[in-house]
């Protein structure tokens, strides 16, 4: 089935992001568990070989943590650092994604752009319902990730 | 045959160039590079590829990590153009892109780009990466 093969590319790809750059331990979430309320998201979409849409949403004390690992801040990273932050990390996320599930494939990449949470919360409630679609929820360090895509080869 | 090492190679200190619109990234870079036993000097950093060209007029640097995806000039053109210039073509660039297709990787090596990291990776495959580089600089100079 096309939506977990799509979510075991989603979640061997963001394992080894978080692992390898963030240096973060990573874990799959307990079922059910969604991210607070005040959750930072972002959003970009892939066209090519594939077309669709990606969403990360991460719990704030979490996006600081992993933005402090990445840049190897010891101080708090200011809120542009932490933007600029979740953006890249989305931007990874997607591409690690779409080599893992397609690596012969061709699609490029938007810019990532924040969004409000309820665009992720939209895909990753359908994610499961239809083939095209999955959605991964992993524990780090100070709280939950969760990535989200819906991705249909082009004709 | 394992991979290359740094033994017998010339490990003198190297001034580098970034060329990445993601602050973040640079920053990642620099760290990565830092954790790494690489000889690293001046750091020079772009935001695309055209600021790296400009640089490059100022600047001698004897390796260039370029990312693809860029605002103005992306690492495609930019590779391209650094092969137009007698003295651009021979710094050695490594492309580091979360791209890891098959298709991007053949079109940046055709480009003139001599290596390709995908992300995720660690300071260790970087150095790895870096150090297989120097050798084929090395064996070329002969």
């Amino acid at each position: 089935m096309t939506s977990t093969k799509i979510e075991d590319a989603l979640r061997s790809a963001s394992t080894a992001v978080l692992e390898t750059m963030f240096f973060s331990d990573v874990a799959d979430a307990e079922e059910g568990q969604t991210v607070q309320e005040d959750a930072i998201a972002c959003i970009l979409h892939c066209n090519g070989a594939e077309n669709g849409t990606f969403t990360v949403a991460i719990d704030p004390p979490a996006l600081q943590v992993l933005c402090a690992a990445f840049c190897g801040l010891e101080d708090e990273p200011s809120l542009i650092e932490q933007r600029e932050m979740i953006c890249e990390l989305t931007n990874m996320l997607a591409g690690s994604t779409l080599s893992a599930y397609a690596p012969d494939r061709f699609s490029t990449l938007s810019s990532p752009q924040l969004c409000d949470i309820e665009q992720h919360a939209k895909l990753a409630q359908l994610a499961g319902q239809q083939d095209h679609l999955a959605s991964v929820s992993l524990l780090v360090e100070g709280g939950l990730l969760t990535v989200s895509c819906s991705l249909r080869a082009a004709a | 045959m394992g991979p290359l090492t740094k033994e017998g190679l010339d490990m003198r200190m190297r001034d580098i160039m970034i060329v990445d619109d993601s602050r973040a990234m640079r920053n990642f870079l620099r760290r990565a590079l830092s954790m790494t036993s690489l000889e690293i000097g001046t750091v020079h950093e772009a935001e695309n590829g055209l600021e790296a060209l400009h640089l490059l007029d100022q600047h001698t640097v004897e390796v260039i990590f370029s990312d693809i995806n860029m605002p103005v000039m992306d690492g495609a053109a930019f590779v391209g153009e650094l092969a137009k210039s007698e003295a651009k073509r021979r710094i050695p660039v490594i492309v580091v892109s979360t791209d890891n297709s098959t298709e991007r990787r053949s079109q940046m090596h055709s480009l003139g780009a001599k290596g390709y990291i995908a992300k995720p990776f660690s300071p260790e495959q970087l150095e790895l990466e870096v150090v297989r580089l120097l050798w084929e600089a090395a064996d070329d100079e002969y």
